[in-house]
């Protein structure tokens, strides 16, 4: 029951500081991000700080830096690594000159709420990601090899993945432009590109992490595991372009062209995204 | 097997993050409790015209007092003077609810010699 030295702890939040700029940056030199934060009314705000807890919460349980942790540690966890988002995204912001002094309190707060909270999952990754192996506390010893994974587990890192690489060009006015230009044949190939690249990334390319993540025995399991990847890579990427009004006033078949090319780039990261934020 | 208790550099952080979060959500929630959003209600004033190398130039204040962001704000200032009339444009990318943008106008003839009115010609929703 020893508390743990200050140094240590101290030594984490940089280290989580540290991981937004590796995660998060491009979202902050991103002026539809800003834009999102002056738009978005007081609802979408809300509904994207739960999604954003939310996902915080699934990560920090199956993949964060102390996967012994009960339920009130990672609560305890997502709480602290939202309200250091909220932080560096204000210093950041003034930094790159989108907050000015007479900037009113309502442009304040949505700004630095969506920066914020993309800033928390880089926070969330970079903790648990930047640390070398004799800082995590897996509890029993040997490194993940006493835990199988399980499908729970996987889906909710998939989703994770999916989200911190979908979210990177999901505010961007390409997608929409990419989407209302093509045709359905480009996006059911574009659809199976990305089945069959994720499909190779999880099975066959031995990337870091693919043997002790994905249980590979089986053509039936390649299977589940190319549809999980997919569910999961439509469903983050319909969250996020809903998120940023990319659905507003459109049609149903935009908005389906949309998510296809958006779960591209989400696709990959339910898959090597996956692998590499565990 | 249990973890290390939390030290007061950890609870600290927790405590300020967790206060953040509660006033944001508060915040929030109050906010979107409310009465829905009015559309953009954009007031315009114009400043002291100053002399530039070429011609003059009128400060222009756009200040939002609706309840929604204003897009694509498109200004018209019209120079009425005894020698003829003048109009320059001005576009304002995004007028956010509560919030103020600034910029500038210019004519060839003096402005303080006619009367000026500005308006606003459109703007898209956000």
């Amino acid at each position: 029951m020893s508390k743990r030295p200050v140094a240590k702890s101290l030594r984490e939040y940089g280290r989580g500081v540290v991981g937004w700029l590796i995660f998060s940056l491009p979202l902050l030199y991103t002026m539809e991000v800003w834009q999102a934060g002056m738009t978005f009314t007081s609802a979408r705000l809300l509904a994207a700080v739960g999604g954003t807890f939310g996902l915080l919460l699934g990560y920090n349980r199956y993949a964060g830096l102390r996967r012994d942790a009960n339920f009130a540690e990672v609560v305890i966890d997502s709480v602290e690594e939202l309200g250091l988002g909220l932080v560096v995204a204000l210093v950041t912001l003034w930094a790159l000159g989108q907050l000015q002094g007479d900037t009113p309190a309502t442009e304040v707060l949505g700004k630095v709420v969506v920066e914020g909270l993309t800033i928390a999952v880089g926070v969330s990754v970079g903790t648990a990601q930047l640390g070398g192996d004799d800082d995590r506390d897996t509890g029993e010893g040997s490194d993940g090899g006493d835990e199988r994974p399980t499908f729970l587990g996987q889906t909710v890192i998939a989703l994770c993945g999916a989200v911190l690489f979908g979210a990177n060009v999901a505010p961007t006015d390409e997608i929409v432009r990419i989407a209302v230009e093509s045709t359905p044949a480009r996006l059911l190939a574009l659809t199976a590109l990305c089945l069959t690249v994720s499909t190779f990334i999880l099975f066959y390319a031995a990337f870091a992490g693919a043997d002790r993540f994905v249980v590979s025995e089986g053509r039936a399991r390649v299977a589940v595991q190319a549809v999980m990847v997919s569910a999961v890579s439509f469903v983050a990427s319909a969250a996020l372009l809903w998120l940023f009004g990319r659905f507003d006033d459109q049609g149903g078949w935009a908005c389906l062209a949309e998510t296809v090319v958006l779960g591209a780039a989400a696709s990959l990261g339910a898959s090597a995204g996956r692998l590499l934020i565990q | 097997m249990s973890a290390p208790e939390k030290n007061w550099l950890e609870w600290a952080v927790f405590g300020v993050s967790l206060a953040l979060v509660v006033t944001v959500v508060a915040a929030l929630l109050v906010d979107a409790l409310g009465p829905a959003p009015s559309p953009p209600d954009l007031r315009l004033s114009l400043g002291r015209p100053e002399r530039r190398s070429e011609g003059y130039a009128v400060p222009v204040t756009a200040t939002n007092q609706g309840g929604l962001t204003a897009r694509a704000v498109s200004v018209e200032v019209r120079l009425e003077g005894p020698d003829g009339a003048e109009t320059s444009q001005l576009e304002v990318e995004f007028v956010p609810r509560g919030s103020r943008r600034r910029g500038w106008v210019t004519f060839e003839r003096d402005p303080s010699r006619g009367a000026l009115r500005a308006r606003v010609v459109s703007y898209q929703r956000p």
